[in-house]
């Protein structure tokens, strides 16, 4: 697995995307540690590809400290993100594993995501996502399903992961 | 007047360190970022209407478990 690139925020922005991908991975992994300013507990955030909303689709199964649901929406999922009524200074960790991102096929992707919030109550979520086009993935968009901003502090590292010789993933 | 939001672009053909750009949200962004913010709140609202009637219904479905006789154990056990 191959770094490619992080993007710390020093402001407040409304949404952050990794454009002009490098063609020649199989799969990419984005790591993000996200804080919004929604005053929620946490919040959903959202990916699109090459500036497409469109063609999404997320199957989730969900958890916090009170209850488990199967949820189908929204589409476009990426993850909770910890929200301003939590504890300051507690961010998100959520990972994306977006697989064969450059074939002229469906592009599957999995959300595995906590909030951090270090008091009893935190969202967990294990996601299967899709997106519906065949076109290769050469950018991707980060956004909050409110409209609210990605504050400063949030992180998020794009690797590129290649299949060895045997034709099974390295990741060393 | 609040400032415009902004976004983050890394254009990763370009070299380390001149990669980012900072720019503000174009009407058309702003625009489609309140219709799905709306549509992210709609939705919100309709889980958490799924999940109060979910649960009433379960907790209903105890208590008639109960009426019959049931002990909590044996409510347990025929629904976990």
């Amino acid at each position: 697995m191959q770094h490619i690139e992080t993007i710390e925020l020093t402001s407040s922005q409304a949404s952050f995307t990794f454009s002009s991908i490098p063609q020649d991975y199989d799969d990419l992994v984005l790591l993000m540690s996200l804080r919004t300013d929604n005053n929620r507990t946490d919040d959903d955030s959202l990916i699109s590809f090459n500036s497409s909303t469109s063609n999404l689709s997320i199957v989730r199964l969900f958890g916090n400290s009170s209850s488990v649901l199967s949820i189908v929406n929204p589409p476009g999922f990426a993850g909770f993100t910890t929200a301003a009524s939590t504890q300051a200074n507690t961010f998100s960790s959520q990972k994306l594993y977006i697989s064969n991102y450059t074939r002229p096929t469906e592009k599957a992707y999995s959300v595995d995501n906590v909030t951090e919030n270090n008091v009893s109550f935190a969202s967990q979520d294990i996601a299967a996502g899709l997106w519906g086009d065949t076109a290769a993935v050469n950018s991707i968009t980060i956004t909050m399903a409110k409209g609210t901003n990605f504050i400063a502090g949030s992180t998020a590292s794009l690797y590129g992961v290649t299949a060895g010789g045997s034709g099974t993933v390295t990741t060393a | 007047m609040a400032d415009r939001p902004t976004k983050i672009v890394v254009d990763l053909s370009k070299p380390k360190g001149q990669r980012e750009t900072v720019v503000e949200l174009t009407d058309e962004e702003i625009a489609e970022r309140e219709v799905r913010a709306a549509e992210a709140e709609a939705q919100r609202i309709a889980d958490e209407e799924a999940q109060a009637a979910q649960e009433a219904a379960k907790t209903a479905a105890h208590e008639k478990l109960a009426a019959l006789g049931l002990t909590p154990e044996e409510i347990a056990a025929i629904t976990k």
